[in-house]
């Protein structure tokens, strides 16, 4: 009777008394939580194609105080993680509570580290960012760190959208440790949204592929190419050559991440003689027929003298663009002014931030300038005294395959609904002026400095380059930046594309040098662009344009 | 007597048993529901971890497909198909309602 008496005390103090704090007790004992981590989203390309993907991988860990023989550990994992058992050995010594001996290992070599069976040395799930291109588009996708941050590139321009969010289910936890998910509406991560960049990945190859032979051919020491669509801004392709894999981005040389196209100024040279003339046009100063003396390729203004590569004399306006006179270029813009000349620069973009949102790029540089500055405004004309980066020149050049309106680059694909279409894009040159250009930067192509990038089968507008690079303060009279700036068809463009290579060795002027890579891919665009891009629905600047290839082609 | 006493309590008596039978009835129902909550929990702890291990393996396709679907390795394959990328003169732009193919006045280039 007592005994029951002392056990029914018991219970009315462990369900009464006490009730309360063992509730917790249990509930702090059973209690775990399931972390749900956000799959970073994939990056893609403007058909869908992926370029840069996440998936969990096993990386290898070890607690050295845990295991008993760490040489015997060292040496029997050595083979599945590839590493001498010397180096893991130093690992397990040198690490007090906890080390990494591989992370990101193959799930063969993570099935055979689990196989071992090593007390102390476990197997964790990390994320892992996959490029399965490799190095194509490097500079431009960027990369992401080892905890899923983008650090640079789209990676890093779109980081918020494509981390997505974690989520954390409630749990219980058995005897055994198992862990039992609480069944009332378990939260789930949110993944991030996936990103379709506007780029081509074939394009983007093949252009690579162009830029790599030219650099074998040329001996330069960069070189880069960006393809962009003049109706919407949409960049196509943004080839860097050398570039970088950004699967092992740790390992490469951190020159080699930096976008140029977007972070690299130079002094443009001839290819800004187009915009001078053209502001010309469009201020009504000279007209395309309009005859000037071009001094036989010597002309002083103030103290300084300007030269041409070869002597002429007597040049149209037409001409002055056709052939690339610095001094018919410099007269120009004596009728213009060096005020208007500014303006009218800075309307197309230059001196000012491109828009696209890609990190880091920069404004480039273009001083105002006062009507006395006379060498100042002359330099300018032809491309001296300013810089830009090739996104800003290709963009402004999208302004004469685009009847006179500026676009701002995008790396986002346009939607094919056209929903996310901009406001029509501000008016730089009227038509008229536009028109007039764009048959100067044929003639260009036809018969001038720029006729190894035509095509037999389509009429080509571009300016070539040969720009002396600034060296000690001083024009350099051996390194050069060869560049050919152009779109095609001319009377309907699909593209503008910019080639620029950086110091090539012997032939070194953008005719001889960018005009066959620009040929080159403008050939491959055309095939590949023509009707396979998605273009914007109801887009007003849209004129569809196909492309075939003719009898005997093999699509690449 | 016993008879006569249970005679006598009689309503109060079938009531209690009654009673009794429901809080049984009820305690194992309770049981049952428990048992089987838990049971559902470690079913669904399982198809978790099924679900896991699923993603995984899709996430590990994805990026196979994606390797696989890479530029630099279906080229070198194509070409030894004998596929080739068009050469400039073999690439016409046509208007896409049906006009003329564009005519071209430049030259064959220098």
């Amino acid at each position: 009777m007592l005994g029951f008496l002392a056990l029914f005390a018991r219970a009315i103090q462990l369900q009464t008394l006490d009730a309360t704090w063992l509730a917790g007790r249990a509930r702090d004992q059973a209690q775990a939580t399931v972390s749900l981590e956000a799959l970073r989203a994939d990056l893609q390309d403007r058909r869908g194609n992926v370029l840069a993907v996440s998936a969990t991988v096993d990386s290898v860990a070890a607690w050295p105080r845990q295991i008993s023989d760490r040489r015997a550990a060292a040496a029997a994992l050595a083979g599945p993680l590839g590493l001498p058992s010397r180096e893991i050995a130093r690992r397990l010594d040198g690490g007090t509570g906890f080390v990494w001996l591989q992370r990101w290992v193959a799930p063969d070599a993570a099935e055979r580290v689990s196989r071992l069976g090593i007390s102390g040395v476990q197997l964790l799930p990390e994320r892992r960012r996959f490029y399965p291109n490799g190095p194509l588009a490097g500079t431009l996708i960027g990369f992401a760190d080892r905890d899923g941050r983008g650090l640079s590139g789209a990676e890093l321009a779109f980081d918020r959208q494509l981390r997505g969010s974690s989520a954390e289910i409630p749990a219980l936890r058995d005897a055994r440790g198992h862990v039992l998910p609480d069944v009332s509406a378990p939260k789930r991560s949110r993944t991030g949204q996936a990103i379709r960049l506007a780029i081509d990945v074939r394009l983007q190859h093949f252009s690579e592929g162009a830029l790599e032979e030219a650099l074998r051919r040329t001996g330069a020491r960069h070189a880069t190419l960006v393809a962009l669509d003049p109706r919407t801004g949409e960049i196509l392709a943004l080839a860097e050559e050398p570039g970088f894999d950004p699967n092992r981005f740790w390992l490469e040389d951190k020159a080699l991440y930096r976008a140029r196209a977007f972070v690299d100024e130079f002094e443009p040279g001839s290819t800004m003689k187009p915009f001078s003339v053209a502001l010309a046009l469009d201020a009504g100063v000279v007209r395309p027929e309009q005859v000037f003396d071009c001094e036989n390729g010597r002309f002083r203004v103030g103290r300084k003298v300007i030269r041409d590569a070869h002597p002429h004399e007597l040049l149209t306006v037409t001409d002055i663009v056709r052939v690339s006179s610095n001094i018919g270029a410099a007269k120009i813009s004596a009728e213009l002014g060096a005020r208007r000349l500014v303006d009218g620069l800075r309307r197309f973009g230059f001196g000012d931030l491109p828009g696209s949102g890609f990190p880091g790029e920069v404004p480039g540089l273009l001083r105002n300038l006062r009507e006395r500055q006379e060498i100042e405004r002359a330099n300018l004309s032809f491309g001296q005294g300013i810089s830009v980066t090739p996104v800003q020149l290709v963009t402004a050049m999208a302004t004469f395959a685009n009847g006179g309106r500026r676009v701002t680059p995008r790396l986002l694909a346009a939607r094919s609904d056209g929903e996310d279409a901009a406001s029509e894009p501000p008016r730089v040159l009227s038509e008229q002026t536009t028109r007039e250009v764009v048959a100067m930067l044929r003639a260009v192509v036809e018969s001038g400095t720029g006729t190894r990038a035509a095509l037999p089968n389509v009429a080509v507008a571009g300016k070539t380059g040969t720009a002396q690079k600034v060296k000690e303060g001083t024009y350099s009279q051996k390194d050069f930046i060869a560049s050919f700036v152009g779109f095609a068809p001319a009377e309907r463009p699909r593209f503008v594309i910019g080639v620029f290579i950086d110091e090539p060795q012997g032939l070194h002027t953008g005719g001889a040098v960018a005009a066959p890579v620009f040929r080159e891919v403008a050939a491959y665009a055309l095939d590949q662009l023509g009707s396979a891009a998605p273009v914007p629905a109801e887009r007003p600047a849209s004129v569809p344009v196909q492309t075939r290839a003719a009898s005997g082609g093999n699509a690449g | 007597m016993l008879n006569a006493r249970l005679r006598r309590s009689g309503p109060l008596f079938y009531a209690l048993v009654a009673l009794a039978l429901g809080a049984i009835a009820a305690s194992g129902g309770l049981v049952y529901v428990r048992t089987r909550l838990t049971s559902l929990r470690y079913e669904l702890g399982r198809r978790v971890a099924q679900e896991q291990a699923l993603s995984l393996e899709v996430e590990r396709l994805r990026v196979e497909a994606a390797a696989l679907e890479a530029p630099e390795r279906v080229e070198p394959r194509a070409r030894a198909l004998g596929l080739v990328y068009p050469r400039p003169e073999q690439v016409v732009a046509i208007d896409a309602t049906g006009g003329a193919p564009h005519a071209v006045a430049a030259g064959q280039p220098r």
